[in-house]
Formats: structure tokens, sequence, C-alpha cells
């Protein structure tokens, strides 16, 4: 079982890495172009009370899974239902990761090489390491930021003469309601989106401390996601910005070092690709093991293919076209609510409720006179 | 050649997972396996032929627009 689980660096960096996943390059949230700045900072900040509640609950049921914690607490029924809906989820997820991925890559660089194969080689790439379970995904994780940090790292360095700073203004443009809506658009996607651990808990080794990992671990996200909006921002312009669907890649073609560094923009692909199969690991790993939980087998590894083979299937079929999927993006933060909110806060005052209840009759126990000893 | 392409794809991964891990377990396992095997398999086959199968997408935002009017 050692083996089989997360070190709490490795459980760091694999959030960090899953929160990457399509939005360092899809860019966060750019409708309010130079006040993204505000959106990413506001949806931080309230993600912060929801990483708390998830801490909580993988605090209250350690080394437990969400699918295992819901059915001690709502029983049978209630844990099938919730089982449904995350393996749901975590599958749903996971094959909008692959979509974006292979629109990505036949908008970007392939535009004659149809989307099905790029899909069948990431998604055959992610269930392998989802087979290789947790562990593996945090050993991935931990080398795999540092790649990614490295090349976030080059890109500002080298763009800095290219840097137009007047272009982060104005600051404050867009209306309290816009900024609310953007906010919680950034809230959703990809902050929120962890909740998918909640379904890994067993995962992490028992010496983590939930509420460190997914704290730090925002802290070091919202910092990455400024610098990469920062460099983006201060490249394009806020009209390029406005118009680039994936406005990392598009900030990054224009920086050129003399002749010997120029077209680095396959870097912030290769970015791309390191943290979406991650991501989709995480996803196929977590569908995998709600699968079992609803079925009721013994290991969840033999459904990791099957729901690989699913997410593969679904992203098919999800959307006609890319315009689609942005207008998608508008539903998503609604549709993703339940799962990301209402679910785990029913899950956390179940798990509150019956935690003090526990407690209170230790205490009483505790408290109750003692029976007088037997006289021999 | 999409077609083809599925039926290669599910023929040369599931003889990998099958020898390696699903050979192992149960019946009832193993049924589960290759139902949800034979689910993913229709939907690629279907969309392979161009018969048009019914998105999710769809479902999501006729819901989501029925009950809170997002785009109305």
């Amino acid at each position: 079982m050692q083996h089989e689980t997360m070190t709490p660096h490795q459980a760091f960096f694999a959030v960090m890495l899953f929160n990457f996943g399509s939005s360092l390059i899809m860019g966060i949230n750019t409708k309010l172009i130079q006040q993204s700045w505000m959106a990413m900072l506001l949806g931080a900040l309230l993600a912060v009370p929801l990483f708390l509640m998830y801490a909580r609950i993988l605090t209250l049921f350690p080394g437990k899974d969400l699918f295992e914690i819901a059915r001690e607490l709502f029983g049978r029924i209630g844990g099938k239902v919730i089982a449904v809906l995350f393996t749901w989820y975590s599958i749903h997820l996971a094959a909008l990761v692959i979509r974006d991925f292979s629109e990505f890559t036949e908008i970007t660089a392939l535009p004659e090489t149809p989307q099905l194969p790029i899909m069948i080689l990431l998604m055959l790439t992610s269930v392998y390491l989802a087979r290789s379970d947790a562990r593996a995904i945090g050993k991935w994780s931990v080398i795999m930021v540092f790649v990614i940090l490295l090349v976030i790292f080059l890109t500002f360095t080298l763009s800095i003469d290219e840097v137009s700073l007047d272009d982060i203004f104005p600051l404050f443009e867009y209306s309290p309601a816009q900024v609310a809506q953007a906010s919680f658009e950034v809230f959703s996607f990809p902050y929120a989106e962890s909740v998918v651990f909640l379904c890994l808990g067993g995962a992490f080794a028992k010496k983590t401390k939930p509420y460190k990992t997914f704290l730090l671990a925002l802290l070091a996200i919202h910092l990455v996601f400024w610098l990469v909006f920062l460099r983006n921002i201060t490249l394009l312009g806020p009209a390029m910005m406005e118009t680039h669907f994936f406005s990392s890649f598009a900030a990054v073609r224009i920086v050129a070092v003399g002749n010997f560094a120029a077209r680095i923009e396959g870097s912030v692909s290769s970015n791309f690709l390191l943290s979406g199969i991650a991501k989709i690991a995480v996803c196929l790993l977590a569908g995998a093991k709600g699968l079992a939980s609803l079925f009721g087998l013994k290991s969840h590894k033999t459904m990791v293919l099957p729901a690989g083979m699913l997410a593969l299937a679904l992203c098919n079929i999800l959307y006609q076209s890319f315009m689609e999927s942005i207008a998608f993006l508008e539903y998503y933060a609604y549709y993703a609510f339940p799962f990301q909110v209402f679910i785990p806060l029913a899950v956390f005052i179940a798990g509150e409720i019956r935690s003090r209840r526990q407690a209170s009759g230790e205490q009483s126990i505790g408290n109750a006179p003692q029976s007088p000893e037997p006289s021999t | 050649m999409w077609f083809f392409l599925t039926i290669f794809l599910f023929l040369s991964v599931i003889p990998i997972d099958y020898f390696t891990l699903v050979k192992k377990v149960s019946t009832w396992e193993k049924a589960v396996y290759f139902s949800l095997m034979l689910a993913s398999f229709s939907i690629l086959v279907l969309h392979s032929l161009s018969v048009p199968v019914p998105s999710p997408t769809d479902a999501i935002i006729s819901v989501l627009d029925a009950l809170l009017h997002i785009n109305k």
C-alpha cells in the first residue's frame, strides 16, 4: 500500500500540476483583459475557504476517499448516488481536457491532422500513468512542475525586451458585476476542480497535512498564474490578448533573441502536454475509483482503461467545433458548482456533525461516575 | 478510416490489459470491465461512421438555460 500513496511533497506538486492543466495555455480568464489580475485574485480568495473545506474533509477521514466517506456518512444508497455523480464529473473533466489538447494541437501545430489519433495517444499515456497509481503521478508531478517553472522563467526572461508595461493599464476598467462574474469563472476553472483530489483521499500518505498542502499549492498556483498573465498581457497587449484563444502560445510566439532563440512556442506546448497528462491521469484515477466503488469491486486498477476509453468516447461527441467548447465555458462554472461546492459541503457538514457527536459521546463516557469496585 | 483505427485501438489494448490485470479478477469484475468497454466502443464506432450521437454538452446547456436562464 505504501508504494501507492503520495508523499506530502508529491501531493503538493500534484495539486499544482493538476491546476496548471489546460489553464497555462488557455490563459486564465481573459474576458477582463487587463483586469484579469483582479479576477484571478478574487477567484483565488474564493478558493481559500473551499480548499480549507476539502482539507478538513481529508483530515476528518484520513486514508479514505470521497466514495468511502459518502458511504459511511449517507449509507449505501447515498454513497452510490455520490459515486455516480463524481464518476461522471471525473470522466467528463478528463474528456474536456483531452478535447482542449486535441483542439490546441490542431489549431496551432497540426491543422491537417485529425484529432482522433492525438486524443488516443494522450489518453493511452494518461491511462498508463493512472494505472501506475498515485505515487507515479506524484513523482511525475514533482519533475514536471520544475520543467514547467523553468520554461515559464526562460520565456519571461527572454521576452524582457519585448515587454510593454503600459499594456497593463487601465487597472480598473470593468464594472464590479463583470469582475464578480469573471472571478466566479476563475474560481470554478481551474481552482475548484481540485475537488477531484477528494476522490484520491486514500492516495495521500498518512503524514500529509492537507491544510498545508492545499493552501501552499493554491498560493504557488496563483503566483504562477499571475506571472503567466503578466507575461502574456505585456507581450501581446489588450487587443491581441482578446482575440487569441491560446494567449500563452501567442505571447511566446513573438519572443526572439537574435537568430538563435526563436520559435520557442514549442516549449509552451510541451507545458500544456506535461500538465495535461497529469490532470487527465488524476481524473481517470478518480473515475476508476468511482467505478470500483459503484460496482463494488475490490480493486480500481482494472477500471482505469475503461474510464479512459469512456473519456475518449465522450471527448469525441462533446462538441462539433472549437467555438462550441468556448461557448460551453460560460456554462461550465454553473454546471460544475454542485460537484465543486454543494456535494463537498454536504459531506463536510455531515462529517462535522458525526465527529462532534463522537467527541461528545467520548466525553460523556469519560465524565460518567466510575462504578464502585466490586468487593472481593 | 476512423472505424478501422477504433477497431485497431480496442484490439490492441484489450489483450494487453486482459493478460496483465483483468485475467486474475472475478467474473463480476470482468463483466463490468467488458460492459464499459463495449459502451465506449459503441460510441466511438457510431461516431466514426458519422452516425449522430447525442452530446451531453447540449443536455447540460439545455438544463442550465432552463433553470438559470444563463444566455437569455
